[in-house]
């Protein structure tokens, strides 16, 4: 039995030893990073500060915390959760620093975005560079958008009570003569390919026009306009939006069909490659686009993307120093890769999270003025600036 | 090392006690009939039959039988885990015998159940979102999963090889499937087939010494569709502990996949009216979590370490059954979590950028019972028994944001249960029959229980209604008082003896918080 006992045990023994000594993989830890700020090659000290954001969206967990700094300089960083992270940066230059660096005693505001920034334990030892663009400051601003579309009574969807308000955020009058709104081009699958081009242009494939000689439509300060798809009661949409105020709708003439011809002024479809009789925009988000040419519209300065498809159509060329506001709508927070502007168009995002959902985006508000003018908040950056609304609404906190 | 030095130390009792004790065969009833008491005290008595040694039948003699029985079960209450249902109806089929076979035995088991489980919530991935892996995917609807569960189990062993041998496999084949009955709907498969050939090695005539291999591989797929496509619903990604993943989806496709391997060791000692066994065993598990349909990636991976050991001691009087157990099963589960960046050489493709471990659970229990049986010629008068558990769950999830260190949940609970059965045989009862009435009583102690979550989002309803919800059943203090009636009665079916029965179960958790929860099963069947 003696024997029998200590066989046992040796047994056993054998067993914990090979198991239990078996470390089959590493804790995940905190790691550590450097982000290097690049702007141009300035490298001096900023009055007002720069604000980095980081987001972390590994696993979908969202968690954000913020670093300010005034100094161009390398920043290491430490405790951080590895992962892929969202790196923004939005800052404001003074007219006396824009003069310093741009040569230009302008308002600029400063603004990078970069995504799928790995942050792990075997990128340590590399500095994350992030360039920070220049953009002017824009006065001529999205102020609302509802894009998702809403159900009708009967459960389908609805695509017609969508609208995109835009508001004077200046002081001083703005006229609306030929100012266009665009979506931007997008497959909806891989992200186009537009080469050398993409460099100082958008692309899109959808331009709508305000009608107008020059000074025909003028935007007091503190006033918007709405651009309506349809500008009619939508009475049947679970939204219940009453559009019949709207300024402007994106009319497409035809013969029968809806949507119907509302008397709100119809915009000029200048560029519409779309065979639908409306502007048939994605309830999962658009890349937004409000823009002034200073020369003439031409429909045919257009490029094709060099991965497009046998379907695929050309779009058109929109100049960057041409864009008074963009704002990249997306489906969701974890589709987030969608974005369609770099960090000097929209560092940000705006999202409802979901289609056909009656929500929209709105701006918030930065200040009012003693005179009661509201000053909408416009850092560059959507997911900043703007809020979901659970009730679209036009001329929201306005009286006009 | 705490396993190690828990390990030794039972180890070295349970051969101190098998020295100091005669030992021997299990129960066989001197009538050659099977009652509802003789078949209980068999398979209570018969020890080897407990391991997953299937050579080991032929060590001793055993019992011929056949039990066939079919049922319904109805279970009703709040007292639940929330991805238990709070009402789950099912029937039940069961058929089972062991047979002499070419100087071995053949033992086989075939049972389906047909379940029903109502309002669960928070699972749309997995049959059973209890069986170790926290990567599941989950809605807030409360919903119904309709089940179905087939098993088939069989052990063979051999005659006695080079006088000293006997040789054994076992196997199990599960397939389950379950449908969920609300958007979003998973369609889930799981398959699993487990191997276990064996070897006895008959010392002498009082010692015999057994060895198992274990070999399972399992598959569980689960294709989520939605039936009203124009809503995408929002589904949680859940990695343990309260972390959860948020998004939106029209269809899905999940599956889980992997083998375990394993091996027992017994030693087994009969003097006389005596039986010892001892039993240890350790197994490795991986199982895979993968998502998608067109480019299959990791989203997580469990890595499990089980380490278990028993032993039974059964001293046969003429008159009584002196039955005393020990068990002890340690395991330990690792989650690796997987990162994901898009394939820099294809930019509609992903590949895997980072993998560590961010979720841990560690279970143990110990168990030690006792129970006494007065016997007759053909079962047992009565019984009466105590088993005292220690069952421990601790759980973790590294990282769940920066600055805090883990979310941790650990639950103790101490489980002492008496119970006992009275074998009552009256002329008053129709059929010339008996009635096996049983009741058993557990008190619950909760110890050493926490929970704390560290993740970002304590006001979620993944934290709220499931993590924090079912921390509250588990580690709750409760009374569970249970009872069962087995009516049996002897026919002749051309010359053949059959006891056939009918047979009602039970139990009732009374009110914990303002739930309780309760349970009733019947059948019929007949063995003989």
């Amino acid at each position: 039995m003696e024997y029998i006992s200590k066989y046992l045990l040796f047994i056993v023994a054998l067993i914990l030893t090979n198991s239990c000594t078996d470390e089959k993989t590493e804790d995940f830890k905190e790691v550590k990073a450097t982000i290097s700020l690049k702007l141009g090659d300035y490298t001096g000290t900023l009055s007002n500060p720069l604000i980095i954001k980081f987001t972390n969206l590994s696993g979908g967990f969202g968690q954000v915390f913020e670093k300010r700094v005034y100094k161009i300089e390398d920043i290491k960083l430490e405790n951080l959760v590895p992962g892929q992270y969202i790196i923004s940066v939005t800052g404001k230059l003074t007219q006396d620093e824009a003069m310093e660096i741009y040569g230009k005693q302008s308002s600029y505001v400063l603004n990078a975005n970069l995504s799928n920034v790995e942050i792990y334990d075997y990128t340590e030892g590399k500095p994350i560079v992030v360039n920070i663009e220049e953009s002017m400051e824009s006065f001529l601003i999205f102020k609302e958008m509802y894009y998702c579309g809403s159900k009708t009574d009967s459960n389908s969807n609805y695509l017609y009570d969508k609208f995109f308000e835009i508001y004077n955020n200046s002081e001083e009058v703005i006229y609306l003569d030929s100012v266009c709104l665009a979506n931007a081009s997008h497959s909806g699958q891989v992200d186009y390919d537009f080469g050398e081009a993409a460099k100082d242009n958008l692309f899109s494939n959808e331009v709508w026009m305000i009608p107008g000689t020059g000074k025909d439509v003028p935007l007091e300060p503190g006033k918007s306009i709405v651009i309506a798809i349809s500008a009619t009661n939508h009475t049947t949409a679970l939204s219940r939006l009453d559009l019949t105020s709207s300024d402007y709708e994106t009319y497409v003439e035809k013969t029968s069909g809806t949507p119907l011809d509302y008397p709100a002024t119809n915009m000029i479809a200048i560029y519409k490659t779309t065979t639908t009789k409306f502007w048939s925009l994605a309830y999962g988000g658009n890349g937004m686009i409000l823009y002034k040419l200073d020369y003439p519209f031409d429909p045919n300065d257009i490029v094709l993307p060099s991965n497009a498809l046998g379907s695929t159509k050309a779009s058109v060329k929109i100049p960057k120093n041409a864009v008074l506001d963009a704002v990249d709508c997306i489906a969701d927070e974890s589709k987030y890769l969608d974005k369609k502007f770099p960090a000097s168009i929209d560092a940000g995002f705006a999202t409802v999270g979901a289609g056909w959902i009656a929500k929209s985006v709105a701006r918030k508000i930065k200040e009012t003025t003693p005179e009661g003018r509201i000053i909408f908040q416009d850092t560059n950056n959507s997911s900043e600036d703007f809020e979901v609304m659970d009730t679209p609404q036009i001329r929201r906190y306005l009286n006009n | 090392m705490n396993y190690s030095i828990r390990l030794y130390t039972l180890s070295i009792i349970l051969c101190f006690l098998s020295g100091f004790t005669n030992v021997n065969a299990q129960y066989i009833p001197s009538e050659n009939s099977v009652t509802p008491s003789s078949l209980d005290l068999f398979h209570s008595t018969n020890l080897w039959f407990e391991t997953q040694n299937a050579a080991g039948l032929s060590s001793s003699k055993q019992m011929q039988y056949t039990n066939v029985y079919g049922g319904y079960s109805y279970t009703k209450g709040d007292f639940r885990r929330q991805q238990e249902g709070k009402k789950n109806t099912g029937f039940l089929f069961n058929a089972e015998g062991l047979i002499p076979l070419y100087g071995g035995y053949l033992w086989g088991k075939f049972s389906f159940e047909n379940e029903s489980k109502e309002d669960s919530r928070f699972n749309a991935s997995i049959i059973d979102p209890f069986r170790g892996n926290p990567f599941i995917i989950a809605d807030d609807r409360s919903s119904e999963w309709k089940l179905q569960y087939y098993n088939l189990s069989a052990k063979a062993s051999s005659r006695k090889i080079f006088n000293q041998i006997f040789a054994g496999i076992g196997f199990n084949y599960k397939v389950s499937t379950g449908a969920k009955q609300l958007d979003p709907r998973p369609l889930n498969t799981f398959y699993q087939l487990t191997v276990t050939p064996s070897l006895v090695w008959a010392l002498d005539n009082k010692n015999n010494i057994g060895a198992t291999f274990y070999f399972k591989n399992q598959r569980e797929t689960s294709s989520i569709s939605l039936e009203y496509s124009d809503y995408a619903q929002i589904i949680y990604k859940l990695y343990g502990v309260g972390a959860f993943e948020e998004t939106t989806t029209r269809s899905a496709r999940r599956e889980y996949k992997g083998n375990t391997t394993g091996f027992e060791i017994q030693y087994g000692h009969n003097v006389n009216n005596r039986n010892f066994i001892f039993n240890a065993g350790y197994q490795e598990a991986y199982e895979d979590v993968i998502d998608g349909s067109s480019q299959l990636l990791n989203t997580g991976k469990t890595l499990t370490d089980i380490y278990y050991a028993s032993s039974a001691l059964v001293i046969n009087n003429q008159e009584s059954v002196h039955k005393i157990n020990l068990d002890l099963s340690l395991s330990s589960t690792d989650g690796l979590f997987y990162d994901k960046k898009v394939d820099p050489n294809d930019a509609s493709e992903y590949v895997i950028s980072y993998k560590k471990k961010r979720y841990s659970m560690k279970n143990q229990m110990y168990k030690m019972n006792y129970d006494l049986f007065l016997t007759n010629k053909n079962g047992y008068d009565w019984n009466v028994g105590t088993t005292l558990t220690y069952l421990s769950y601790k759980e973790e999830y590294l990282l769940p944001q920066q600055g805090v260190g883990k979310s941790k949940q650990d639950i103790g609970k101490y489980n002492l249960n008496l119970h006992g059965k009275y074998n009552l045989k009256t002329k008053f009862l129709p059929w010339k029959g008996s009635i096996l009435i049983g009741a058993d009583v557990t008190y619950s102690k909760a110890s050493d229980c926490n929970l704390f979550y560290g993740g970002l989002k304590p006001d979620h309803k993944i934290v709220k209604e499931l993590l924090v919800a079912d921390y509250s059943v588990l580690s709750a203090n409760y009374w569970k008082i249970g009872a069962d009636l087995q009516h049996s009665f002897p026919l002749s079916i051309s010359n053949k003896k059959i006891e056939a029965y009918a047979k009602a179960s039970g139990y009732f958790i009374p009110q914990i918080e303002n739930k309780r929860r309760g349970n009733a099963t019947i059948s019929i069947g007949f063995m003989l």
